[in-house]
């Protein structure tokens, strides 16, 4: 169970079994989705199991950045995604701040509510928020689905940040006070810089999850031209029979840099999540 | 090349972003006011003329009911009070940095809760949307709307009980396999064996791929005639069956693995869509029970061993005990995600050909919402949802923090 123990060889064999065999079953659908990206587009409803076809093309990849708007969905998705990732972390940060470094009224239950937050069904929030914009008449703009993605995404955010917040010594602060310096200069000064990583967690956290997010867009934006990248590709893979290589080719041009970027910083993305996780 | 329209989005970006440091600089500036002149003898009076000509204004220039105003025009008043009475001048840095967001969270949470209440007693449907927007009058019905999230269902849905049934099913089973399957590859990725670090990296591939990508992947792979699913059932099914005389025995088929049709048939498609989620959600529960394992000091086995526990024991006494600290949160935020899963449901059962009958609570609930518009049906449902989930959430805290720490029994 430990790694200190020694492992046997038969055991080994068997563990390396077992792994590779879970290995295969994750990498199933996404050789599945480069597979089908690479096929001419005269078969690509074809039960051929090969992994590269023997006619093999790029065509797909061409064919979506010239005939479909993909530039324009990305442009869109990067746009939405950045705003609110800005707002949210401006907010967040200095809300978490005032939780990790104060005692104040209403903090524990502030506290609380952060934590409740998480347990409301996106699609409760959906529908009052929907129709307070369509009624402002923030419907189908970039503003009406950034605000609807902030419910989501500042309430964690502040939870995470305090997280960290609370890992980083107050005596530091306290210096810089003695030193003349104010309480948001210790804040902007000290305590900002010194969490250099965690901010970019959560930013790459609430990048992630707007970038990916399908549902709250198709119910907020319907004018094609504001569509973001999920909108796209879910348009077309519902025109099973034509876009299917389209659909491909898009997925695996999104998923490269998202998958990269998403290992390179798993690992501190997890003690974020679980740092704020477990601290009360 | 298709013209990409740039400008009006960044314009649209920019006015956003202005908007929002308007409104925090309002928040923190009037605040800030507050505590530099609360001392003021002319404080609570220059509140009191600010909210009566905030009433004014409502009533007169904008039009809104009298109540309304009441309730927005008085807040100063009873911000000043506060200030006056309660606050005095403490706690300013930490309400100061606080402000925003609070003010964020209020508007974008509490009043779309409020919002919601107010819509469940109501009737807002297709048909009446068009007068709530110009006049913001609606029908009070009461709870009517809550009997009928209770009733059996209709030709646009399913019985609530069935659904509850289902979504409980739905929960149970993927967090069984999500924690079976991630603790297990965590145990083997904690030994100490050659290229961990690549098993590792390919494990938490679904998880790193944008869910809708994966999702739409594997639901192609679930058509039936050209899906790789029934392919590869087919292959097993030849490979375990052989002939006797004249008739093919296949056993497999027996039990029932046979290829499918997987979007129409609604058992079947509920069956994929568990698969992918369990698919989905394996590496989230394996990263964290990895890092629990890893916080485990070695010499606690060394001890063990010394003293001739099995590794049965070991596993039983020692591993277990102390990844659960950080395995129960875990699991109930795992269980709270699964819980509210509108997405994989949602993109399995809604394209062309899906069938419904798959549905969870929170998937049936956007369908009510969104594709059926019964906006105020669909508040009271969410509110329904909402209880159950909060009551799984406290029953299941409660039970793991007990069984944590007997002496509170």
């Amino acid at each position: 169970m430990s790694s200190i123990e020694k492992v046997g060889r038969g055991q080994s064999l068997f563990t390396h079994a077992f792994l590779w065999a879970a290995c295969l079953v994750a990498l199933f659908p996404v050789s599945r989705i480069i597979t089908i990206s690479l096929r001419p587009g005269n078969r690509l409803l074809s039960s051929d199991m090969s992994l590269i076809p023997d006619d093999a093309t790029l065509a797909s990849y061409f064919n979506i950045v010239t005939q479909k708007p993909f530039l324009q969905w990305l442009y869109n998705s990067l746009l939405i995604t950045m705003t609110t990732s800005l707002i949210g972390v401006a907010l967040a940060a200095s809300a978490a701040y005032a939780f990790a470094r104060y005692t104040f009224p209403g903090r524990k239950s502030g506290l609380l509510f952060l934590m409740t937050t998480q347990m409301i069904p996106g699609a409760m929030l959906l529908l009052p928020i929907y129709l307070v914009l369509t009624k402002l008449g923030l419907n189908n703009t970039y503003t009406g689905l950034v605000v609807a993605y902030s419910v989501t995404t500042l309430p964690f955010s502040i939870w995470i940040l305090k997280g960290y917040f609370d890992t980083v010594p107050r005596s530091l602060e306290e210096a810089a006070r003695i030193d003349g310096c104010t309480e948001f200069g210790a804040f902007y000064r000290i305590l900002l810089p010194l969490s250099k990583p965690s901010l970019a967690i959560v930013f790459l956290f609430n990048f992630t999850q707007a970038w990916n997010e399908y549902l709250v867009a198709s119910t907020i934006l319907q004018d094609p031209r504001l569509r973001t990248w999920p909108l796209g590709l879910y348009e077309l893979q519902g025109n099973f029979n034509s876009e299917w290589g389209l659909f491909a080719a898009g997925s695996v041009l999104i998923s490269v840099p998202v998958v990269l970027l998403f290992l390179y910083s798993s690992k501190y993305m997890i003690s974020g999540l679980t740092l704020g996780g477990v601290k009360g | 090349m298709m013209s990409l329209s740039l400008l009006p989005a960044i314009a649209e970006v920019l006015r956003l972003l202005l908007m929002v440091a308007v409104a925090v600089s309002a928040v923190v500036g009037f605040l800030w006011l507050n505590y530099k002149y609360w001392r003021s003898e002319y404080y609570l009076g220059v509140m009191a003329l600010i909210s009566v000509l905030l009433c004014a204004e409502l009533v007169l220039v904008l039009e809104a009911s009298v109540a309304g105003a009441l309730f927005i025009g008085l807040l100063p008043l009873a911000a000043g009070l506060l200030f006056k009475k309660v606050i005095r001048g403490r706690w300013m840095i930490p309400f100061l940095f606080a402000a925003p967001a609070t003010a964020g969270v209020a508007l974008l949470f509490l009043y779309p809760l409020v919002f919601e209440f107010f819509l469940a007693f109501h009737k807002l449907n297709l048909e009446t949307l068009g007068d709530w927007i110009r006049t913001g009058k609606i029908e009070f019905v009461g709870v009517k709307n809550f009997l009928e999230v209770l009733q059996t269902g209709s030709q646009t849905r399913e019985s609530f009980w069935l659904v509850t049934a289902r979504t409980f099913a739905w929960t149970g089973i993927n967090l069984v396999f999500h924690v079976a399957f991630g603790l297990v590859l965590a145990l083997f990725l904690n030994q100490k064996i050659r290229g961990t670090g690549i098993y590792r990296t390919i494990l938490m591939l679904p998880w790193a791929i944008p869910q809708l990508i994966a999702v739409l992947a594997w639901r192609g792979e679930f058509h039936s005639a050209y899906g790789y699913v029934n392919h590869l059932i087919q292959i097993v099914n030849e490979t375990f069956s052989f002939t006797a005389g004249s008739s093919r025995i296949a056993p497999l088929e027996w039990v029932g693995f046979k290829p499918q049709e997987w979007w129409t048939n609604p058992h079947a498609l509920f069956a994929s869509i568990c698969i992918v989620n369990v698919w989905l959600g394996i590496p989230f529960m394996m990263v964290v029970s990895l890092s629990a394992l890893q916080s485990i000091p070695k010499s606690y086995y060394e001890a063990a061993s010394l003293d001739g526990a099995s590794a049965w024991q070991r596993f039983r006494n020692i591993t277990l005990p102390l990844i659960k600290p950080v395995m129960v949160p875990s699991m109930i935020l795992g269980m709270i995600w699964t819980f509210n899963n509108v997405n994989v449901v949602y993109l399995m059962t809604s394209q062309r050909g899906g069938s419904e009958g798959a549905d969870i609570l929170v998937s049936d609930l956007y369908k009510q919402a969104f594709v059926y518009n019964r906006y105020s049906f669909s508040a009271a449902y969410a509110i329904v949802i909402f209880l159950i989930l909060a009551v799984l959430t406290a029953v299941w805290m409660k039970s793991s923090r007990m069984a944590e720490d007997p002496a509170r029994r």
